[in-house]
Protein backbone atom coordinates (compact mmCIF):
# COMPACT_ATOMS: atom_id res chain seq x y z
CA UNK A 1 0.00 0.00 0.00
CA UNK A 2 0.97 3.54 -0.72
CA UNK A 3 -0.03 6.46 0.99
CA UNK A 4 1.69 8.72 -1.15
CA UNK A 5 2.51 9.27 -4.59
CA UNK A 6 2.54 11.91 -7.65
CA UNK A 7 3.59 15.52 -6.73
CA UNK A 8 2.85 17.99 -3.90
CA UNK A 9 2.12 21.17 -6.41
CA UNK A 10 2.23 22.16 -9.93
CA UNK A 11 6.21 21.54 -10.11
CA UNK A 12 9.19 21.65 -7.44
CA UNK A 13 9.00 23.69 -4.36
CA UNK A 14 11.69 26.75 -4.01
CA UNK A 15 14.38 25.53 -2.05
CA UNK A 16 13.71 28.46 0.37
CA UNK A 17 9.89 27.53 0.56
CA UNK A 18 10.80 23.02 1.38
CA UNK A 19 12.81 24.53 3.94
CA UNK A 20 10.14 26.53 5.63
CA UNK A 21 7.36 24.21 4.90
CA UNK A 22 9.76 21.07 6.12
CA UNK A 23 10.58 23.11 9.68
CA UNK A 24 6.62 24.16 10.58
CA UNK A 25 5.99 20.38 10.48
CA UNK A 26 9.07 19.43 12.44
CA UNK A 27 8.57 21.17 14.84
CA UNK A 28 5.09 20.53 15.11
CA UNK A 29 5.28 16.64 15.23
CA UNK A 30 8.65 15.62 16.14
CA UNK A 31 7.92 15.73 19.68
CA UNK A 32 5.16 13.39 19.20
CA UNK A 33 7.22 11.37 17.23
CA UNK A 34 9.90 10.88 19.59
CA UNK A 35 7.96 10.34 22.42
CA UNK A 36 6.18 7.36 19.91
CA UNK A 37 9.46 6.30 18.67
CA UNK A 38 10.06 5.95 22.61
CA UNK A 39 7.79 3.58 23.18
CA UNK A 40 8.60 1.90 20.48
CA UNK A 41 11.92 1.32 21.04
CA UNK A 42 12.39 1.49 24.82
CA UNK A 43 15.89 3.53 24.25
CA UNK A 44 15.84 7.25 24.24
CA UNK A 45 19.25 7.32 22.19
CA UNK A 46 17.60 4.99 19.75
CA UNK A 47 14.13 6.80 19.40
CA UNK A 48 16.17 10.32 18.48
CA UNK A 49 18.29 7.94 15.71
CA UNK A 50 15.41 7.10 14.49
CA UNK A 51 13.04 9.76 14.37
CA UNK A 52 15.82 11.26 12.78
CA UNK A 53 16.26 9.10 10.04
CA UNK A 54 12.34 9.30 9.62
CA UNK A 55 13.06 13.29 9.40
CA UNK A 56 15.76 12.59 6.78
CA UNK A 57 13.88 10.60 4.56
CA UNK A 58 10.62 12.60 4.60
CA UNK A 59 12.68 15.61 3.23
CA UNK A 60 13.85 13.57 0.55
CA UNK A 61 10.55 12.89 -0.50
CA UNK A 62 8.63 16.07 0.90
CA UNK A 63 8.52 17.56 -2.91
CA UNK A 64 6.87 14.13 -3.86
CA UNK A 65 3.77 14.21 -1.08
CA UNK A 66 0.65 14.64 -2.58
CA UNK A 67 -1.28 15.88 0.09
CA UNK A 68 -0.60 17.59 3.34
CA UNK A 69 -3.32 15.35 4.90
CA UNK A 70 -1.91 12.11 3.86
CA UNK A 71 1.64 13.44 5.64
CA UNK A 72 1.43 12.12 9.39
CA UNK A 73 0.00 8.71 7.98
CA UNK A 74 3.44 8.53 5.65
CA UNK A 75 5.80 9.60 8.47
CA UNK A 76 4.46 6.97 10.46
CA UNK A 77 5.07 4.45 7.90
CA UNK A 78 8.32 5.16 7.51
CA UNK A 79 9.17 5.33 11.19
CA UNK A 80 7.91 1.64 11.54
CA UNK A 81 9.78 0.32 8.58
CA UNK A 82 12.87 1.89 9.68
CA UNK A 83 11.98 0.85 13.27
CA UNK A 84 11.81 -3.25 12.01
CA UNK A 85 15.06 -2.14 10.07
CA UNK A 86 16.69 -0.87 13.25
CA UNK A 87 15.67 -4.40 15.06
CA UNK A 88 16.76 -6.53 12.77
CA UNK A 89 20.54 -5.17 12.44
CA UNK A 90 19.77 -5.53 16.28
CA UNK A 91 19.24 -9.13 15.80
CA UNK A 92 22.25 -9.53 13.99
CA UNK A 93 24.43 -7.44 15.96
CA UNK A 94 22.79 -9.23 19.23
CA UNK A 95 22.60 -6.33 21.30
CA UNK A 96 18.83 -6.14 21.94
CA UNK A 97 16.64 -8.94 23.77
CA UNK A 98 13.54 -8.78 24.08
CA UNK A 99 13.17 -9.41 27.84
CA UNK A 100 15.53 -6.73 28.61
CA UNK A 101 15.36 -3.61 26.46
CA UNK A 102 18.08 -0.97 27.45
CA UNK A 103 16.19 2.02 28.94
CA UNK A 104 18.49 4.59 29.07
CA UNK A 105 17.53 8.12 29.67
CA UNK A 106 14.75 8.06 31.91
CA UNK A 107 14.54 10.24 34.58
CA UNK A 108 14.18 8.09 38.14
CA UNK A 109 10.79 9.67 39.34
CA UNK A 110 8.68 8.47 42.26
CA UNK A 111 7.63 5.56 41.08
CA UNK A 112 3.74 4.32 40.26
CA UNK A 113 3.86 0.68 40.47
CA UNK A 114 0.87 0.04 38.47
CA UNK A 115 2.62 1.90 35.36
CA UNK A 116 5.92 0.72 36.19
CA UNK A 117 4.99 -3.14 35.73
CA UNK A 118 2.74 -2.49 32.68
CA UNK A 119 5.91 -0.68 30.66
CA UNK A 120 7.76 -3.58 31.83
CA UNK A 121 5.20 -5.80 30.14
CA UNK A 122 4.26 -3.81 27.17
CA UNK A 123 8.72 -3.86 26.65
CA UNK A 124 8.20 -7.70 26.26
CA UNK A 125 5.52 -7.74 23.57
CA UNK A 126 6.93 -8.37 19.46
CA UNK A 127 7.18 -5.56 17.63
CA UNK A 128 4.48 -6.10 15.44
CA UNK A 129 1.84 -5.99 18.39
CA UNK A 130 3.82 -3.12 19.97
CA UNK A 131 3.51 -1.12 17.20
CA UNK A 132 -0.84 -1.99 17.26
CA UNK A 133 -0.36 -0.79 21.27
CA UNK A 134 1.12 1.89 20.48
CA UNK A 135 -0.80 2.99 17.64
CA UNK A 136 -4.19 2.02 19.98
CA UNK A 137 -3.94 3.21 23.48
CA UNK A 138 -0.81 6.15 22.80
CA UNK A 139 -1.72 7.48 19.54
CA UNK A 140 -5.18 6.83 20.28
CA UNK A 141 -6.36 5.68 16.16
CA UNK A 142 -8.70 4.24 15.32
CA UNK A 143 -8.23 0.44 13.98
CA UNK A 144 -9.05 1.49 10.76
CA UNK A 145 -6.35 4.23 11.25
CA UNK A 146 -4.10 1.86 12.92
CA UNK A 147 -4.54 -0.73 9.72
CA UNK A 148 -3.88 2.28 6.92
CA UNK A 149 -0.52 3.07 8.55
CA UNK A 150 0.75 -0.83 9.35
CA UNK A 151 -0.65 -2.01 5.91
CA UNK A 152 -2.34 -4.71 6.95
CA UNK A 153 -6.39 -5.34 7.62
CA UNK A 154 -8.76 -3.81 9.95
CA UNK A 155 -9.13 -7.83 10.92
CA UNK A 156 -5.04 -7.96 11.85
CA UNK A 157 -5.55 -4.86 13.80
CA UNK A 158 -8.00 -6.20 16.09
CA UNK A 159 -6.27 -10.15 16.30
CA UNK A 160 -2.79 -8.09 17.12
CA UNK A 161 -4.36 -5.78 19.81
CA UNK A 162 -6.33 -8.83 20.82
CA UNK A 163 -3.16 -10.92 21.06
CA UNK A 164 -1.19 -8.20 22.62
CA UNK A 165 -3.25 -7.57 25.75
CA UNK A 166 -3.96 -11.60 26.19
CA UNK A 167 -0.54 -11.52 26.46
CA UNK A 168 -0.18 -8.78 28.60
CA UNK A 169 -2.74 -10.22 31.12
CA UNK A 170 -1.88 -13.23 31.24
CA UNK A 171 1.66 -12.51 32.46
CA UNK A 172 0.09 -9.66 34.77
CA UNK A 173 -0.64 -11.92 37.79
CA UNK A 174 3.37 -11.80 38.48
CA UNK A 175 3.63 -8.42 39.17
CA UNK A 176 2.04 -7.69 42.79
CA UNK A 177 1.29 -4.28 41.74
CA UNK A 178 -1.16 -5.23 39.17
CA UNK A 179 -2.22 -8.39 41.28
CA UNK A 180 -3.20 -6.07 43.89
CA UNK A 181 -5.19 -3.45 41.79
CA UNK A 182 -7.10 -6.74 40.01
CA UNK A 183 -5.44 -5.78 36.59
CA UNK A 184 -4.67 -9.18 35.96
CA UNK B 1 -12.28 1.12 27.34
CA UNK B 2 -11.63 -1.24 30.16
CA UNK B 3 -9.94 -0.43 33.07
CA UNK B 4 -6.66 -2.32 31.89
CA UNK B 5 -6.85 -0.52 28.72
CA UNK B 6 -7.28 2.72 30.51
CA UNK B 7 -4.11 1.85 32.49
CA UNK B 8 -1.77 0.90 29.83
CA UNK B 9 -2.79 4.00 28.05
CA UNK B 10 -1.91 5.87 31.65
CA UNK B 11 1.56 3.39 31.64
CA UNK B 12 2.71 4.59 27.98
CA UNK B 13 1.51 8.47 28.42
CA UNK B 14 3.66 8.44 31.77
CA UNK B 15 7.13 6.91 30.47
CA UNK B 16 7.17 9.38 27.66
CA UNK B 17 5.97 12.49 29.90
CA UNK B 18 9.15 11.37 31.48
CA UNK B 19 11.91 11.98 29.32
CA UNK B 20 13.20 15.56 28.02
CA UNK B 21 14.21 15.30 24.65
CA UNK B 22 16.74 17.96 23.01
CA UNK B 23 15.53 20.32 19.57
CA UNK B 24 17.12 19.16 16.48
CA UNK B 25 18.00 21.53 13.79
CA UNK B 26 16.52 21.24 10.16
CA UNK B 27 20.74 20.96 8.85
CA UNK B 28 21.42 17.93 11.33
CA UNK B 29 17.94 16.71 8.94
CA UNK B 30 19.75 18.08 5.61
CA UNK B 31 23.01 16.43 6.55
CA UNK B 32 21.13 12.99 7.50
CA UNK B 33 19.21 12.99 4.14
CA UNK B 34 22.52 13.29 2.32
CA UNK B 35 23.84 10.43 3.93
CA UNK B 36 20.53 8.11 2.45
CA UNK B 37 21.19 9.70 -0.76
CA UNK B 38 24.87 8.60 -0.56
CA UNK B 39 23.67 5.21 0.44
CA UNK B 40 20.94 5.17 -2.35
CA UNK B 41 23.26 5.67 -4.81
CA UNK B 42 25.67 2.94 -3.94
CA UNK B 43 23.06 0.73 -3.75
CA UNK B 44 21.72 1.64 -6.98
CA UNK B 45 24.78 1.36 -8.65
CA UNK B 46 25.87 -2.77 -6.91
CA UNK B 47 22.02 -4.09 -8.04
CA UNK B 48 22.47 -2.65 -11.51
CA UNK B 49 25.79 -4.57 -11.54
CA UNK B 50 24.28 -7.73 -10.24
CA UNK B 51 21.44 -7.69 -13.04
CA UNK B 52 24.43 -7.46 -15.69
CA UNK B 53 26.49 -9.98 -14.32
CA UNK B 54 24.68 -12.96 -14.05
CA UNK B 55 21.60 -14.69 -15.85
CA UNK B 56 18.95 -15.62 -12.98
CA UNK B 57 16.45 -18.25 -13.97
CA UNK B 58 12.91 -17.28 -14.72
CA UNK B 59 11.06 -16.89 -11.16
CA UNK B 60 14.07 -17.16 -9.31
CA UNK B 61 16.10 -15.34 -6.74
CA UNK B 62 15.05 -11.75 -7.23
CA UNK B 63 17.02 -9.37 -4.98
CA UNK B 64 16.52 -6.21 -3.48
CA UNK B 65 14.29 -4.10 -5.47
CA UNK B 66 13.68 -7.08 -8.09
CA UNK B 67 14.14 -5.39 -12.06
CA UNK B 68 13.93 -9.06 -13.23
CA UNK B 69 10.62 -9.35 -11.84
CA UNK B 70 8.93 -9.23 -15.56
CA UNK B 71 9.28 -13.03 -15.83
CA UNK B 72 5.92 -13.35 -14.09
CA UNK B 73 4.16 -12.61 -17.11
CA UNK B 74 5.32 -14.99 -19.60
CA UNK B 75 3.16 -17.51 -19.30
CA UNK B 76 -0.07 -17.86 -20.76
CA UNK B 77 -2.61 -15.72 -18.71
CA UNK B 78 -6.15 -16.80 -18.88
CA UNK B 79 -7.45 -13.60 -17.91
CA UNK B 80 -11.17 -14.00 -19.27
CA UNK B 81 -11.13 -17.45 -18.69
CA UNK B 82 -14.68 -18.88 -18.31
CA UNK B 83 -15.24 -19.53 -14.11
CA UNK B 84 -14.64 -23.06 -14.61
CA UNK B 85 -13.45 -25.27 -15.65
CA UNK B 86 -10.93 -23.80 -17.26
CA UNK B 87 -9.66 -24.43 -20.65
CA UNK B 88 -7.25 -27.88 -20.35
CA UNK B 89 -4.04 -25.81 -19.43
CA UNK B 90 -0.78 -27.94 -20.14
CA UNK B 91 1.11 -27.75 -16.25
CA UNK B 92 4.27 -28.02 -18.26
CA UNK B 93 3.74 -23.91 -20.18
CA UNK B 94 6.96 -22.21 -18.72
CA UNK B 95 6.10 -19.77 -16.36
CA UNK B 96 2.98 -21.75 -15.47
CA UNK B 97 -0.48 -20.60 -15.94
CA UNK B 98 -2.44 -17.72 -14.47
CA UNK B 99 -6.02 -18.18 -13.40
CA UNK B 100 -8.17 -15.69 -11.69
CA UNK B 101 -9.06 -16.34 -8.31
CA UNK B 102 -12.76 -16.28 -8.07
CA UNK B 103 -15.83 -17.93 -6.07
CA UNK B 104 -18.27 -18.07 -8.69
CA UNK B 105 -16.91 -21.20 -10.04
CA UNK B 106 -18.79 -24.42 -10.46
CA UNK B 107 -19.65 -26.57 -7.18
CA UNK B 108 -17.80 -29.54 -6.28
CA UNK B 109 -17.69 -32.58 -3.81
CA UNK B 110 -17.15 -32.27 -0.39
CA UNK B 111 -13.68 -31.67 1.21
CA UNK B 112 -11.42 -35.00 1.37
CA UNK B 113 -9.98 -34.17 4.25
CA UNK B 114 -11.18 -33.62 7.86
CA UNK B 115 -11.97 -30.14 8.68
CA UNK B 116 -13.72 -27.97 11.62
CA UNK B 117 -16.99 -26.72 11.16
CA UNK B 118 -18.99 -24.68 14.12
CA UNK B 119 -17.41 -27.05 16.67
CA UNK B 120 -17.88 -30.41 14.88
CA UNK B 121 -14.77 -32.30 13.07
CA UNK B 122 -16.53 -33.14 9.61
CA UNK B 123 -14.41 -36.60 8.08
CA UNK B 124 -14.35 -37.06 4.78
CA UNK B 125 -17.64 -39.84 4.76
CA UNK B 126 -19.74 -36.77 6.28
CA UNK B 127 -19.62 -37.75 10.11
CA UNK B 128 -19.30 -35.18 12.21
CA UNK B 129 -17.66 -35.37 15.96
CA UNK B 130 -18.99 -32.36 18.01
CA UNK B 131 -16.18 -31.16 20.18
CA UNK B 132 -17.76 -28.04 21.34
CA UNK B 133 -15.14 -25.93 20.21
CA UNK B 134 -13.49 -24.76 17.04
CA UNK B 135 -10.12 -26.07 16.97
CA UNK B 136 -7.53 -25.22 14.97
CA UNK B 137 -4.75 -28.20 13.55
CA UNK B 138 -7.13 -30.87 14.19
CA UNK B 139 -5.69 -34.31 13.84
CA UNK B 140 -6.17 -37.73 14.74
CA UNK B 141 -4.00 -38.78 18.31
CA UNK B 142 -4.54 -41.37 21.15
CA UNK B 143 -7.54 -42.99 19.04
CA UNK B 144 -9.24 -39.57 19.52
CA UNK B 145 -7.88 -36.10 18.45
CA UNK B 146 -6.15 -33.18 19.22
CA UNK B 147 -6.29 -29.56 18.07
CA UNK B 148 -5.37 -26.41 19.41
CA UNK B 149 -7.67 -24.26 20.99
CA UNK B 150 -7.77 -20.40 21.19
CA UNK B 151 -8.36 -19.61 24.67
CA UNK B 152 -8.45 -15.78 25.17
CA UNK B 153 -5.84 -15.55 23.49
CA UNK B 154 -3.61 -18.37 25.07
CA UNK B 155 -2.78 -21.41 22.93
CA UNK B 156 -4.25 -24.33 24.28
CA UNK B 157 -4.55 -27.89 23.00
CA UNK B 158 -7.21 -30.09 23.79
CA UNK B 159 -7.47 -33.74 23.63
CA UNK B 160 -11.30 -35.15 23.04
CA UNK B 161 -11.94 -39.08 22.35
CA UNK B 162 -13.09 -40.60 19.02
CA UNK B 163 -16.77 -39.39 20.64
CA UNK B 164 -15.50 -35.72 20.61
CA UNK B 165 -15.44 -35.71 25.21
CA UNK B 166 -12.53 -33.59 26.35
CA UNK B 167 -9.63 -35.94 27.92
CA UNK B 168 -7.07 -33.42 28.62
CA UNK B 169 -6.28 -29.60 27.95
CA UNK B 170 -2.86 -27.69 28.30
CA UNK B 171 -1.16 -24.64 27.43
CA UNK B 172 0.39 -25.04 24.18
CA UNK B 173 1.42 -23.45 21.12
CA UNK B 174 -0.35 -22.07 18.09
CA UNK B 175 1.17 -24.90 15.58
CA UNK B 176 1.59 -28.82 15.58
CA UNK B 177 2.68 -30.78 12.97
CA UNK B 178 2.08 -33.75 11.63
CA UNK B 179 4.10 -36.47 9.73
CA UNK B 180 3.91 -38.03 6.10
CA UNK B 181 1.50 -41.67 7.61
CA UNK B 182 -0.69 -38.88 10.01
CA UNK B 183 0.29 -41.21 12.85
CA UNK B 184 2.49 -39.32 14.70
CA UNK B 185 2.45 -35.24 16.06
CA UNK B 186 4.66 -33.18 17.37
CA UNK B 187 3.22 -30.69 19.56
CA UNK B 188 3.79 -28.43 22.64
CA UNK B 189 3.38 -28.77 26.54
CA UNK B 190 3.53 -25.89 28.24
CA UNK B 191 3.79 -25.59 32.44
CA UNK B 192 4.37 -22.84 34.96
CA UNK B 193 8.13 -24.06 35.30
CA UNK B 194 8.46 -24.27 31.18
CA UNK B 195 7.45 -26.77 28.50
CA UNK B 196 8.14 -29.98 26.34
CA UNK B 197 7.91 -30.62 22.95
CA UNK B 198 6.52 -33.71 22.67
CA UNK B 199 6.45 -36.46 19.70
CA UNK B 200 3.35 -38.85 20.04
CA UNK B 201 1.16 -40.86 17.97
CA UNK B 202 -2.24 -42.56 17.59
CA UNK B 203 -0.58 -44.99 20.55
CA UNK B 204 -0.77 -44.51 24.31
CA UNK B 205 2.33 -43.13 25.02
CA UNK B 206 4.52 -40.37 23.45
CA UNK B 207 7.87 -41.44 21.88
CA UNK B 208 10.07 -38.60 23.40
CA UNK B 209 9.87 -35.37 25.05
CA UNK B 210 12.51 -32.50 25.21
CA UNK B 211 12.19 -29.11 27.12
CA UNK B 212 11.34 -26.61 25.15
CA UNK B 213 14.52 -23.94 26.14
CA UNK B 214 11.78 -20.70 24.32
CA UNK B 215 9.19 -20.08 22.01
CA UNK B 216 8.92 -23.16 19.87
CA UNK B 217 6.35 -23.98 16.99
CA UNK B 218 6.16 -27.81 15.48
CA UNK B 219 6.04 -27.55 12.00
CA UNK B 220 6.82 -31.21 10.55
CA UNK B 221 8.19 -34.61 11.32
CA UNK B 222 10.89 -36.37 9.19
CA UNK B 223 10.77 -40.11 8.27
CA UNK B 224 13.28 -40.41 10.63
CA UNK B 225 11.07 -38.90 13.59
CA UNK B 226 13.12 -36.24 13.56
CA UNK B 227 10.83 -33.02 14.40
CA UNK B 228 11.35 -29.85 12.82
CA UNK B 229 10.25 -26.74 14.48
CA UNK B 230 11.01 -23.10 14.52
CA UNK B 231 12.60 -21.42 17.49
CA UNK B 232 10.46 -17.58 17.75
CA UNK B 233 13.34 -16.07 20.23
CA UNK B 234 15.26 -13.27 19.74
CA UNK B 235 17.01 -14.72 16.77
CA UNK B 236 14.00 -17.07 14.41
CA UNK B 237 16.28 -19.75 13.42
CA UNK B 238 14.60 -23.54 12.61
CA UNK B 239 15.74 -26.47 13.75
CA UNK B 240 15.66 -30.24 14.20
CA UNK B 241 15.47 -32.23 17.00
CA UNK B 242 15.56 -35.84 18.17
CA UNK B 243 15.73 -37.64 21.41
CA UNK B 244 19.72 -36.75 21.08
CA UNK B 245 19.19 -33.14 21.07
CA UNK B 246 19.02 -30.10 18.88
CA UNK B 247 20.52 -28.50 15.99
CA UNK B 248 19.72 -25.57 13.79
CA UNK B 249 19.10 -26.11 10.02
CA UNK B 250 21.71 -23.62 9.15
CA UNK B 251 20.65 -21.12 7.05
CA UNK B 252 17.01 -21.28 7.74
CA UNK B 253 14.86 -18.66 9.51
CA UNK B 254 11.36 -20.14 9.66
CA UNK B 255 10.73 -23.36 8.33
CA UNK B 256 7.09 -23.53 6.92
CA UNK B 257 6.49 -27.32 5.29
CA UNK B 258 8.39 -30.87 5.39
CA UNK B 259 7.76 -32.88 2.58
CA UNK B 260 7.64 -36.49 2.46
CA UNK B 261 11.38 -37.50 0.97
CA UNK B 262 13.01 -35.09 3.59
CA UNK B 263 13.28 -31.45 2.05
CA UNK B 264 12.32 -28.70 4.33
CA UNK B 265 10.72 -25.00 2.74
CA UNK B 266 11.60 -21.83 4.72
CA UNK B 267 12.69 -17.91 4.86
CA UNK B 268 16.39 -18.08 4.45
CA UNK B 269 16.80 -14.19 4.62
CA UNK B 270 14.74 -10.82 5.13
CA UNK B 271 15.59 -7.37 3.08
CA UNK B 272 15.52 -4.41 5.65
CA UNK B 273 13.72 -2.67 2.74
CA UNK B 274 10.22 -3.15 1.33
CA UNK B 275 9.68 -6.10 4.11
CA UNK B 276 10.79 -8.52 1.66
CA UNK B 277 12.40 -11.91 2.09
CA UNK B 278 13.48 -14.86 0.04
CA UNK B 279 12.67 -18.09 0.59
CA UNK B 280 14.04 -21.75 -0.33
CA UNK B 281 13.09 -25.55 -0.92
CA UNK B 282 16.03 -26.87 1.04
CA UNK B 283 18.27 -30.53 2.79
CA UNK B 284 17.81 -30.17 6.48
CA UNK B 285 20.87 -32.35 6.63
CA UNK B 286 23.12 -30.37 4.42
CA UNK B 287 21.53 -27.03 3.97
CA UNK B 288 22.06 -27.02 0.38
CA UNK B 289 18.82 -25.57 -1.47
CA UNK B 290 17.09 -26.97 -4.25
CA UNK B 291 16.24 -23.21 -5.16
CA UNK B 292 15.95 -19.94 -3.48
CA UNK B 293 13.03 -17.49 -4.63
CA UNK B 294 12.29 -14.28 -3.51
CA UNK B 295 9.04 -14.14 -5.37
CA UNK B 296 7.07 -16.22 -3.21
CA UNK B 297 6.84 -17.38 0.27
CA UNK B 298 7.18 -21.23 0.18
CA UNK B 299 4.76 -23.25 2.22
CA UNK B 300 3.47 -26.66 2.22
CA UNK B 301 4.60 -29.82 0.00
CA UNK B 302 2.02 -32.32 -1.83
CA UNK B 303 1.90 -35.41 0.07
CA UNK B 304 3.65 -37.01 -2.80
CA UNK B 305 6.47 -34.00 -2.14
CA UNK B 306 6.54 -32.95 -6.03
CA UNK B 307 4.75 -29.83 -5.24
CA UNK B 308 5.02 -27.02 -2.91
CA UNK B 309 2.43 -24.13 -2.69
CA UNK B 310 3.42 -20.40 -2.20
CA UNK B 311 2.24 -16.79 -1.28
CA UNK B 312 3.11 -13.78 -1.63
CA UNK B 313 6.29 -13.47 0.34
CA UNK B 314 4.85 -10.35 2.65
CA UNK B 315 2.21 -11.88 4.69
CA UNK B 316 -0.60 -9.47 6.27
CA UNK B 317 -0.57 -11.13 9.76
CA UNK B 318 -4.26 -12.50 9.10
CA UNK B 319 -4.63 -13.62 5.33
CA UNK B 320 -2.01 -15.07 3.37
CA UNK B 321 -3.02 -13.05 0.60
CA UNK B 322 -4.79 -12.55 -2.93
CA UNK B 323 -3.04 -15.33 -4.16
CA UNK B 324 -1.52 -19.07 -4.28
CA UNK B 325 0.78 -20.65 -6.37
CA UNK B 326 1.87 -24.30 -6.76
CA UNK B 327 5.69 -24.31 -7.71
CA UNK B 328 7.97 -27.43 -8.34
CA UNK B 329 9.46 -28.28 -5.52
CA UNK B 330 12.83 -29.21 -7.31
CA UNK B 331 13.06 -26.10 -9.61
CA UNK B 332 10.86 -23.53 -8.11
CA UNK B 333 9.02 -23.35 -11.83
CA UNK B 334 5.36 -22.08 -11.16
CA UNK B 335 2.88 -24.59 -12.45
CA UNK B 336 -0.07 -22.85 -11.84
CA UNK B 337 -0.79 -19.57 -9.98
CA UNK B 338 -4.48 -18.67 -8.63
CA UNK B 339 -4.95 -14.67 -8.06
CA UNK B 340 -7.54 -12.46 -7.32
CA UNK B 341 -8.13 -9.43 -8.74
CA UNK B 342 -7.84 -6.50 -6.79
CA UNK B 343 -8.58 -5.82 -3.05
CA UNK B 344 -12.08 -6.34 -3.67
CA UNK B 345 -11.64 -9.79 -4.85
CA UNK B 346 -11.13 -12.86 -2.46
CA UNK B 347 -8.62 -13.19 0.16
CA UNK B 348 -6.74 -16.28 1.31
CA UNK B 349 -6.95 -17.06 5.30
CA UNK B 350 -5.89 -21.18 4.93
CA UNK B 351 -4.64 -23.55 2.46
CA UNK B 352 -4.01 -27.29 2.69
CA UNK B 353 -3.20 -29.95 -0.04
CA UNK B 354 -6.37 -32.19 -0.41
CA UNK B 355 -4.10 -34.77 -2.35
CA UNK B 356 -1.41 -34.92 -4.55
CA UNK B 357 -3.12 -32.58 -7.36
CA UNK B 358 -5.78 -30.44 -5.16
CA UNK B 359 -5.74 -27.62 -2.65
CA UNK B 360 -8.31 -26.59 -0.57
CA UNK B 361 -8.64 -22.90 0.30
CA UNK B 362 -10.72 -21.34 2.51
CA UNK B 363 -11.51 -17.47 1.34
CA UNK B 364 -13.08 -14.09 2.20
CA UNK B 365 -14.84 -11.79 -0.05
CA UNK B 366 -17.00 -9.09 0.28
CA UNK B 367 -18.84 -8.64 3.84
CA UNK B 368 -18.41 -11.44 6.09
CA UNK B 369 -18.57 -14.05 3.69
CA UNK B 370 -16.72 -17.01 3.64
CA UNK B 371 -15.82 -19.67 0.77
CA UNK B 372 -13.83 -23.06 0.59
CA UNK B 373 -12.38 -23.16 -2.88
CA UNK B 374 -10.66 -26.16 -4.12
CA UNK B 375 -7.60 -25.58 -6.91
CA UNK B 376 -6.73 -28.32 -9.02
CA UNK B 377 -2.93 -28.13 -10.67
CA UNK B 378 -4.41 -27.94 -14.01
CA UNK B 379 -6.06 -24.73 -13.55
CA UNK B 380 -9.29 -25.58 -12.56
CA UNK B 381 -11.25 -24.58 -9.66
CA UNK B 382 -14.03 -25.73 -7.81
CA UNK B 383 -16.43 -23.96 -4.85
CA UNK B 384 -16.93 -26.66 -2.35
CA UNK B 385 -19.18 -24.56 0.29
CA UNK B 386 -23.10 -24.56 -1.47
CA UNK B 387 -23.58 -21.31 -0.11
CA UNK B 388 -21.67 -18.70 1.60
CA UNK B 389 -20.75 -19.17 4.82
CA UNK B 390 -20.73 -16.67 7.32
CA UNK B 391 -18.04 -15.44 9.66
CA UNK B 392 -16.23 -11.82 10.22
CA UNK B 393 -12.85 -11.22 8.49
CA UNK B 394 -11.10 -13.19 11.66
CA UNK B 395 -13.63 -15.76 12.12
CA UNK B 396 -12.86 -18.29 9.17
CA UNK B 397 -15.79 -20.32 9.72
CA UNK B 398 -13.73 -23.64 8.26
CA UNK B 399 -10.18 -24.99 9.52
CA UNK B 400 -8.85 -28.07 8.02
CA UNK B 401 -7.19 -30.61 9.52
CA UNK B 402 -3.12 -30.96 10.29
CA UNK B 403 -1.79 -31.59 7.08
CA UNK B 404 2.07 -32.55 6.88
Amino acid sequence: MRLVTGVWTRGRLEASDKDAQFTDYMAARRPRLLRAAYLLTADRHLAEDLVQTTLAKLYLSWDDVRSRELLDGYVWRILLNQHRSFWRKAWRRKEISTDEVPDHGVEAVEPDEVVTALWALVKTLPNRQRAVIVLRYYEQLTEAETAEILGVSVGTVKSQTNRALASLRARASSFPALAREELT
Amino acid sequence: MTRFEDELTRSLTTQVDRVDWPAASLDEVKRGAGRIQRKRRVALAAATAVVLAILVPAGLVVAGDGPLRSDRDSGPIATNAPPSPAPSPDPSTKGGLEVPLRTDVQSGGAPRIPYMYDGHIVRPDGTQIDVGHQLMHVTPYRGGWMGVLNDKGVPTALVVDAAGNEVQRFVSAWALAVDSTQTRIAYIHRFDSGGTLNLGGAGQGDDWSFAEHSNWQPIGILDSGTVVYNDDSIDPVAMLADPGGTQPIIGLQAAMGVSVDGLVSGRVSLHEREDRACYAVMDPATSSRQFTTCKYSLWKFSPDGRYVFAHPPIYDGNFVGQSVAILDARSGEPIVQYSADGPSGPWIRDVAWEDQTHLLATVYEGTDRWYVLRLALDGTIENVTKTPLPGGELDSPVLFSARP
